[in-house]
């Protein structure tokens, strides 16, 4: 017989439609399963990201005692870069085939629905053992979807030993100081200690809100019924003044997305005098920088404040081992198990019932105190903003807003803008309580 | 006469005839099955979605995860939406401007790399090492080369006492930057076609091209280019198709930026779909725009180019 050949016409167009096809098959939505079971002999999948490399070595070391005191139950730790961490999750849980346990920091809208009420199992009053203002945020019309794991404060690190090599006095943290004080210090310093840059900051959405709240605005209102209380002259205004100051004081082009500059590499390797970041990296400082640093005071414009953040546990009704999962969640949100987690990670712990925790070190323990006293005197919207759901559609917009402000794209007014529509339409389409 | 004999190799004759009928369809069946569950399913899925309000998860059993027909609303959404529409002006520019350049590049290559000189095995190695190579590697390495204040580009300067550029923080020069990886990073591997294609063509012509006084470049125009049509055609459809597909290279080395400067199609695409909740069905109608540009891209490629390589 003859096998009619396929002709060059034929085969490229084919890779044409396949080529596009695959792209295409990337947008198919999947049906999920809704059945769990719960084996007796489990393992646990659990889906995480680490701030650092202990953090791994301290999970492992968590799963071992739990393991030890719940036999015939065993954990795969599964650690995904913080990049894209979200959208990995969903399409997990689009796949049908979603972790037991996850640690997240966003609970996106389409996994919602999927999320295990923890108060069905723990009983309302459970959640009042965390820290109310983040715990708040994994509430949703009378459902606990979200265990608080630790909490997290933004703050300013400052390199200590260039200052007093620059005979600046850093400001007590009762006194603080604003940003004019704060940027001619910094100024000062990198130009007597002969540092690079006087000031990196992380370039993600979370730490560019803190501005925004220092400068005593905020997206939503702080109670029901929620509204979006930006103003949009004055957004772009506080937009304007962060360019100017990234424009001045950070190293050129670090907010236009595009950088290859990392403010925590910068900061650790002695090139910044200081660092807009937060409480979860001080285990990287304890670890990385090779001289005196310090946490805040965090300068303020015409409020003090920091970001309440965190981290979550979740688990999904899909997963393959539901009541497992929960058991572990409970143990591992419970005051001993933070008192542990808290301590080898050097996070914050959400459990008001941890104690106060020992980290070890004394830069350490006095950033914890620095940055925890901060939080405290944060005005409420700081934990409410991001607490309430319907922020869940405005990250995006503040980062790629900022950014293409920043690369000169777009003017303030048009991020300002375009931030309030986002904030309008997340308000709209996210059910509240 | 036996019968039988000949029975028997009636019968061989026939079982011979059926597996040589039936053999292909089985060898290519696994393909043919793979291509069917991966590609052909999700893209009938992906085009019907793309009449539907959703998000990336369906569960018709929850009401807000229960996808909404809205006929054409997502396409008539495409026409409204800036960002939609300058992520695909970009990525045409891209592939205007990058295509050319990529095939004259490769064909340069070829050109020298065809001719024999000691270490032209190392050099034709090295030219197509890029392309053995991750893209998201290429970016990474590209993006610590160009970058502004810690990039090794930008410290030679600093040494010659030149100022530095700033080549992925300038919206123009970043998307100069991508094209330019972009070409790097795919020349070496339609280097190797078209030295396939440049071997095909018989030496007797060039010896008759040379008796008869042409120069070099009348020998390229009139005999190596006509005979390299079928190689180009090929290295310009599939060239076509990767810039209009490119992603992760531009991930790795400029993440999209500055701003959305170098947002092109399929990144825009990823972040509809997976970062804007309910909205996979608009990522849907998206993608089906970009089936239509490239298939019609590639029928145009080989109307134009296909008839004089036959």
């Amino acid at each position: 017989m003859t096998m009619r050949s396929l002709s060059r016409r034929e085969f490229l167009l084919g890779a044409g439609a396949t080529a596009a096809g695959g792209v295409l098959a990337a947008c198919g939505t999947t049906s999920t399963p809704t059945t769990p079971t719960t084996p007796t002999k489990t393992t646990l999948n659990v889906l995480w990201y680490v701030n650092s490399d202990q953090e791994t070595v301290v999970m492992k070391s968590l799963f071992n005692e739990y393991a030890k005191s719940h036999p015939g139950v065993s954990f795969n730790l599964q650690v995904v870069p913080y990049d894209n961490y979200n959208s990995k999750l969903a399409q997990l849980v689009a796949g049908g085939t979603p972790p037991d346990v996850a640690k997240t920091t966003a609970l996106r809208p389409e996994i919602q629905p999927f999320l295990v009420d923890f108060a069905q199992y723990y009983g309302k009053d459970w959640i009042n053992q965390f820290v109310k203002i983040f715990a708040a945020g994994g509430e949703l019309a009378n459902k606990v979807i979200a265990a608080p794991l630790d909490v997290t404060a933004t703050g300013i690190f400052l390199n200590k030993t260039a200052f007093d090599k620059a005979g600046v006095q850093i400001p007590s943290e009762n006194k603080g100081w604003t940003y004019t004080e704060f940027l001619g210090a910094i100024k000062e310093v990198a130009d007597k200690a002969q540092i690079r840059f006087p000031l990196v900051w992380d370039v993600t959405a979370g730490r560019w809100i803190t501005y925004l709240y220092q400068n005593g605005q905020h997206v939503f209102s702080e109670n029901p019924p929620y509204r979006v209380t930006l103003n949009q002259a004055q957004l772009a205004q506080v937009i304007q003044s962060f360019l100017s100051m990234a424009n001045n004081y950070m190293p050129k082009g670090l907010w236009t997305g595009s950088s290859s500059d990392n403010p925590e590499q910068l900061f650790l390797s002695g090139q910044a005098v200081a660092w807009m970041s937060g409480s979860w990296n001080v285990e990287s400082l304890v670890t990385g920088a090779n001289f005196e640093w310090q946490a805040g005071p965090t300068p303020y414009v015409t409020t003090r404040s920091s970001v309440v953040g965190g981290d979550y546990l979740i688990s999904f009704k899909t997963a393959h081992a539901v009541k497992p999962a929960i058991d572990f969640i409970k143990w591992l949100t419970a005051p001993q198990a933070q008192a542990k987690y808290a301590k080898g990670t050097m996070y914050i712990p959400a459990n008001l019932h941890a104690g106060k925790v020992n980290y070890g070190n004394a830069m350490a323990s006095q950033a914890m105190n620095v940055l925890q006293s901060e939080l405290k005197v944060s005005p409420l919207y700081a934990g409410t903003d991001s607490g309430n759901l319907a922020m869940q559609y405005v990250w995006d917009t503040i980062y790629s807003s900022i950014t293409q402000a920043a690369s000169g794209s777009i003017t303030p007014d048009q991020a300002a803008a375009d931030i309030i529509q986002a904030a309008q339409t997340g308000l709209a389409k996210t059910p509240h309580s | 006469m036996d019968i039988g004999l000949e029975v028997r190799r009636a019968t061989a004759r026939a079982t011979r005839a059926w597996r040589q009928t039936v053999t292909p369809y089985v060898l290519v069946a696994p393909t043919l099955l793979l291509l069917l569950v991966f590609v052909a399913w999700p893209l009938v899925q992906g085009i019907y979605y793309s009449f539907f309000q959703t998000g990336i998860i369906i569960d018709r059993n929850i009401p807000e995860l229960t996808p909404h027909y809205v006929g054409a609303a997502n396409y008539l959404q495409l026409v409204r939406d800036p960002q939609f529409i300058q992520s695909l002006a970009r990525t045409t520019a891209f592939s205007v401007v990058t295509v050319p350049l990529t095939a004259a590049f490769s064909l340069s290559l070829a050109l020298l790399m065809k001719q024999r000189f000691w270490g032209v095995g190392l050099m034709r190695a090295i030219t197509y090492w890029p392309s053995m190579v991750s893209l998201i590697v290429v970016g990474i390495a590209w993006k610590w080369l160009l970058g502004y204040n810690s990039g090794l580009v930008n410290y030679v300067l600093n040494l010659l006492k030149l100022p530095p550029v700033p080549w992925l923080i300038n919206g123009h020069l970043a998307q100069l930057a991508v094209m330019a990886v972009a070409v790097w990073a795919q020349a070496g591997f339609f280097m190797v076609i078209l030295i396939a294609g440049l071997q095909t063509i018989p030496a007797e012509l060039y010896e008759v091209a040379h008796i008869d006084g042409a120069r070099a470049w009348s020998t390229f125009w009139h005999v190596t280019l006509p005979l390299l049509r079928p190689s180009l055609l090929i290295v310009v459809v599939l060239s076509s198709i990767n810039a209009f597909k490119i992603y992760e290279l531009v991930v790795a080395l400029t993440g999209g930026g500055p701003g959305l400067d170098t947002v092109f199609l399929v990144q825009n695409i990823y972040q509809v779909a997976f970062r804007q909740p309910q909205a996979a069905g608009y990522a849907a109608a998206q993608s089906t725009v970009l089936l239509v540009v490239l298939l019609l891209l590639t029928a145009a490629q080989l109307r134009l180019g296909g008839e004089a390589a036959e």
